[in-house]
């Protein structure tokens, strides 16, 4: 059985002013493990752009709600889950859509896909949503 | 974040410092937009954005659009790492237009 250890368990105010504090917390973990900044970068966008999606979608900027992130590592795969006790999300409004370049729509999503290996809205707490964001780290340091 | 607007050669420079995410981008838009009312020349100078979110990039591609409509000039100069990196990811690196320097749009001809 694999161990899973946990890197950070954190509460923060689902509040655009959260977020930098929030970032700069998934960076110390991220570079804590060895990462260098061309890995550790994108990881932190993707958890800040899911984050972004809770405060503008799912709690429509209402900042009396809070956002758990918690960061798992099981061997070589990281595993990032973030909850709300929002509505619940329609798993297809997690899928990216087909971009037009050019228009500014579906960014977000569009990053989260790119950069994370396997992104699922799971149901572990019975309510709210629970979004897990894996990477597997083959190759790069998580010492 | 914080920004500076100055009048340089003919263009409007607005420079960004700091993290471009969702709770300053709405001021990033604001400003580019009321900049390319008042002069159809605008460069926004990116070099000291430490972070830049998706709503930041859909900021400067709203800017890059009205630009587009009304016939003026948009482009970003000097870049940072961090803010090349999610223009990349956003495939929009080769969609602006993209100078190291003022020096060096000014190189690409006159206003």
């Amino acid at each position: 059985m694999q161990e899973t250890k946990i890197l950070l368990d954190i509460c923060f105010p689902a509040q655009p002013d959260s977020l930098h504090e929030m970032r700069q917390q998934v960076a110390d973990v991220l570079t804590s493990l060895g990462l260098s900044y061309d890995a550790w970068h994108p990881l932190v966008l993707a958890v800040d752009e899911a984050s972004s999606n809770v405060i503008r979608h799912t709690y429509q900027f209402d900042g009396n709600h809070q956002i758990e992130l918690k960061i798992l590592l099981v061997d070589k795969t990281l595993i990032f889950r973030l909850h709300d006790d929002g509505d619940r999300v329609d798993t297809e409004k997690i899928i990216p859509k087909r971009r037009n370049q050019a228009k500014p729509g579906g960014l977000g999503l569009h990053f989260i896909h790119e950069i994370m290996d396997k992104t699922t809205l799971i149901d572990i707490q019975g309510e709210g949503n629970t979004l897990e964001m894996v990477k597997y780290l083959q190759g790069q340091d998580a010492r | 974040m914080t920004y500076l607007v100055e009048e340089k050669d003919g263009f409007l420079l607005v420079h960004l410092e700091g993290d471009v995410d969702l709770s300053t981008s709405p001021e990033v838009r604001k400003l580019m937009l009321d900049c390319l009312r008042k002069k159809p020349q605008l460069l926004i100078d990116l070099s000291q954005v430490s972070y830049i979110d998706s709503s930041g990039v859909a900021s400067l591609v709203e800017g890059y659009q009205l630009s587009k409509s009304q016939g003026s000039e948009f482009a970003l100069i000097g870049v940072s790492e961090a803010a090349r990196s999610v223009l990349q990811l956003a495939r929009l690196d080769k969609v602006f237009p993209i100078y190291d320097s003022l020096a060096q749009r000014l190189q690409h001809g006159s206003i």
